[in-house]
């Protein structure tokens, strides 16, 4: 966590940037630790451990805008930096877009505390995460005779941050995560060795899963032996909850207020239009109990609040922080999304497959890219076709190309399977007529 | 000591920034940045091998947005060396400027080809990140130490065209890849992985090189003090066939010429990898014709190796800010190739 000391440092540092020439600036604190190891077969083959401290100061001066940063907290170290840095600023050209946000749209505490932080993760004995990461190997290890290599990671980790700015703000959060993942590599009938995974991710080491997580990287392992590329063509798309994420983010990209004052976003003067399906309905929610992304302030101290992020299709929000509305001379928003949940369907991602009479459901993406000005796409996907409600053949090398506007508008159906370890809590998804190219 | 960015080169980027807007009128934005960074290494293990590095690497990139009749286009140029300012001419800049706005100009004409399998020419340069994605990541040692790389099996063994020699180059003086020794205190080498077509070395650190009984490579690299030392390319690249980059191009009836790219990626066990495209032509009966943007390719590691049929004597390597990304450290690199033909790729489209 953060120690009084640290606190009491970088309330001196913002005391000592206003003396020394600010006009205003902006002290954060970062403080975590990361500890993870790996099991190859049974063996133990990788152990990781990091610490760090991190200071980072934003200084306004004379109309400019610099940053610094240092993990050395040392005060007579910090105090040289923060001159330096004011000089260094002062060479910058004017940005009169810079300022901190006005007060009244800080974070004002009241709000729950935290429920982020795991207080167990130092009393969790290290004997107890060896054993259930063994375990997720022991799960399958040796139990088919294609299995090349069987691996299982295990991490968990804290994040404390602190920031202060001189317009009188001050807010501390505090967070943990727990995170268990297998994958299994086969070998096949060719050259080709596939590989597939699991995971489980948690804020809290009770609700991270602790079995089935190696069995289900071998059942998606297996799943795959076989892949072959198949027609080019127009098919139905069903996207699997832990995929979506490939496609909803170039729309969160382009809805940001770094792209959309760079000119840079082909959402550019889309608020309040249709952007999407009506099918698709999208809200940050902040304050979702125990869920990752759960914050009460951005980066800024603005307090974060639920919005409609997009309703039947209509985009109704812009991520806009304090300096890109000014430069757009636009009202500020937020500078991005924390929890984003959709409206969901009703059936499970079998029962979005079971409908189909002929398409292709993606597990997996593979490189590919997203044209930020134009939305033109264009990703490498392996999954399964899909024929008369059944997933008939595992299908590899093959891309899907369009333009996102066009596919999200065919949007046609959304599963009631939402992640719940992720900030983005996707469901599975189906598109209507995705251009795939195969043979 | 780092000097940073002294004022008189940030004049630079603003250079590029205004050469931007007076090439072409339709350039709406210009996003220009230079970077200067040194690192001072000191490096002693247990064996007794003391030695310290100076690393320095200097990075100008320009990216340019133009609008047209309400239509928006991008396009991105960056030059990067282990070298000082004295890289930053106006040379460098009038070239950045002059690729940059070219290239989002010449979006605007682009089309996305008719998605499927074709003929891909891949232009001198860049498309070395065929290399990288097809062969360079299955050939580090550690996914053959784990025996999960498609070319676990393939040491000593012919896998492409007997007239195609691949290396991995740390030496090449002022490259965003070289290193003069690697994170484990290994000497830099010009590391041949292919010879007359046989694969004839993986990229090797000390634990890899331990486990096969060899000597390591020099590619134990890390991106800071936080990371371990894992295989990693420095510049990757074929070396030069024969033929001229014209008769390759006529040899395709229908196909692409893959010229500009912005990032790929590979499966190292299945072999699948790809590279997206962002700009580059049609082929139609042996011509260049109309350019193209925004796709991505795909293929299979070794049967795209096998079926490069035709290599072209202009071997150029590309000094982008490349940069590759493996178990959550990123480090630069470099890569190149001659124009080369691979008779089969799926390419996208709509």
């Amino acid at each position: 966590m953060i120690s009084q000391k640290d606190k009491a440092l970088a309330q001196y540092i913002l005391k000592f940037a206003q003396q020394n020439g600010c006009w205003a600036s902006r002290v954060a604190l970062y403080a975590g630790t990361e500890r993870s190891f790996e099991f190859r077969d049974r063996q133990l083959e990788k152990l990781h451990q990091a610490s760090e401290n991190r200071l980072s100061v934003s200084l306004f001066v004379d109309g400019r805008y610099g940053t610094c940063s240092t993990n050395r907290m040392d005060k007579s170290e910090v105090e040289k930096l923060i001159i330096n840095a004011i000089q260094s600023t002062r060479y910058l050209s004017q940005e009169p877009c810079r300022t901190l946000p006005q007060v009244e749209r800080y974070y004002k505490g009241g709000g729950a505390p935290d429920l982020l932080f795991d207080q167990t993760i130092e009393t969790i004995n290290t004997d107890d995460k060896l054993l259930i990461t063994k375990a997720a190997v022991d799960e399958v290890y040796q139990t088919d005779p294609r299995i090349i290599m069987v691996s299982a990671g295990y991490g968990d980790s804290t994040h404390f941050s602190y920031l202060i700015d001189s317009n009188g703000f001050e807010g501390e959060q505090a967070q943990t995560n727990f995170n268990l993942s297998a994958s299994v590599s086969l070998k096949d009938i060719g050259d080709e060795r596939p590989e597939s995974w699991w995971y489980d991710s948690s804020l809290f080491w009770d609700k991270l899963q602790k079995t089935g997580i190696g069995k289900k990287a071998l059942e998606r392992a297996l799943r795959k032996l076989g892949q072959q590329k198949i027609a080019s063509g127009r098919y139905p798309m069903v996207v699997e909850n832990i995929m979506a994420s490939n496609l909803l983010s170039p729309i969160l990209s382009a809805i940001n207020g770094n792209a959309l004052a760079q000119k840079d976003s082909f959402l550019m003067h889309k608020l309040g239009k249709k952007i999407a399906s009506e099918k698709l309905t999208l809200i940050d929610d902040p304050h979702l109990p125990n869920a990752m992304g759960n914050r009460w302030f951005d980066n800024e101290g603005v307090a974060a609040t639920k919005r409609m992020v997009i309703e039947n299709g209509v985009l109704q929000t812009y991520y806009i922080d304090t300096y890109n509305a000014h430069k757009m001379k636009v009202s500020p928003t937020i500078s991005g999304a924390s929890v984003l949940t959709f409206e969901q369907g009703d059936k499970d991602l079998n029962g979005l497959i079971s409908s189909f009479d002929r398409g292709i459901l993606v597990t997996g993406f593979n490189g590919g890219n997203c044209n930020s000005s134009t939305g033109d796409f264009s990703f490498g996907v392996e999954g399964f076709l899909i024929k008369n409600g059944e997933m008939i053949k595992p299908i590899s090398e093959m891309n899907i190309t369009g333009n996102m506007l066009a596919l999200w508008e065919r949007l046609t159906a959304i599963g009631n399977d939402a992640l719940e370890n992720s900030a983005w809590r996707t469901p599975s998804l189906v598109f209507d007529g995705v251009a795939f190219s195969g043979l | 000591m780092g000097r940073g960015v002294r004022t008189g080169e940030k004049a630079l980027a603003a250079k590029v920034n205004d050469r931007c807007f007076a090439l072409d009128n339709k350039v709406s934005k210009v996003i220009a940045s230079l970077s200067d960074d040194t690192s001072y290494i000191l490096f002693y293990n247990s064996l007794g091998i003391l030695c310290s590095d100076c690393k320095p690497m200097v990075s100008l990139s320009c990216y340019c947005i133009m609008e047209d009749g309400g239509r928006t286009e991008n396009f991105r140029a960056a030059r990067s060396f282990r070298k000082g300012m004295e890289f930053l001419t106006d040379d460098v800049v009038d070239t950045l400027a002059k690729e940059a706005v070219e290239g989002a100009a010449r979006m605007f004409s682009a089309v996305k080809p008719k998605g499927g399998e074709l003929p891909v020419v891949m232009a001198a340069g860049g498309s070395g990140i065929l290399l990288h994605e097809a062969i360079g990541h299955a050939f580090e040692a550690d996914f053959n130490r784990k025996n999960i790389s498609i070319f676990s099996d393939k040491l000593g063994q012919q896998i492409c065209s007997p007239h195609i020699n691949i290396v991995d180059d740390g030496t090449i003086p002022g490259n965003r890849g070289s290193i003069n020794f690697d994170d484990e205190g290994v000497a830099t080498q010009k590391t041949y992985i292919i010879t007359q077509g046989v694969l004839t070395s993986y990229l090797h650190d000390r634990i890899s090189a331990k486990h096969y009984g060899l000597t390591s490579t020099g590619n134990g690299r890390r991106e800071s003090f936080r990371h371990i030392p894992i295989p990693r390319m420095r510049a990757t690249y074929m070396e030069n066939g024969n033929l001229s980059e014209e008769d390759i191009i006529a040899e395709v009836k229908n196909g692409i010429y893959a010229q500009n790219f912005t990032n790929g990626q590979v499966q190292i066990g299945a072999g699948d990898f790809t590279f997206f495209v962002k700009s580059g032509y049609l082929i139609q009966n042996g011509k260049l014709t109309q350019p193209i943007k925004d796709i991505n390719i795909i293929g299979n590691g070794p049967k795209a190796l096998s079926d490069i049929t035709m290599v072209a004597n202009n071997l150029k390597i590309d000094n982008s800010t490349w940069t590759c990304g493996k178990d959550g450290q990123g480090l630069p690199v470099t890569q190149g190739l001659p124009s080369v033909l691979v008779k089969k790729l799926t390419v996208g489209g709509e």
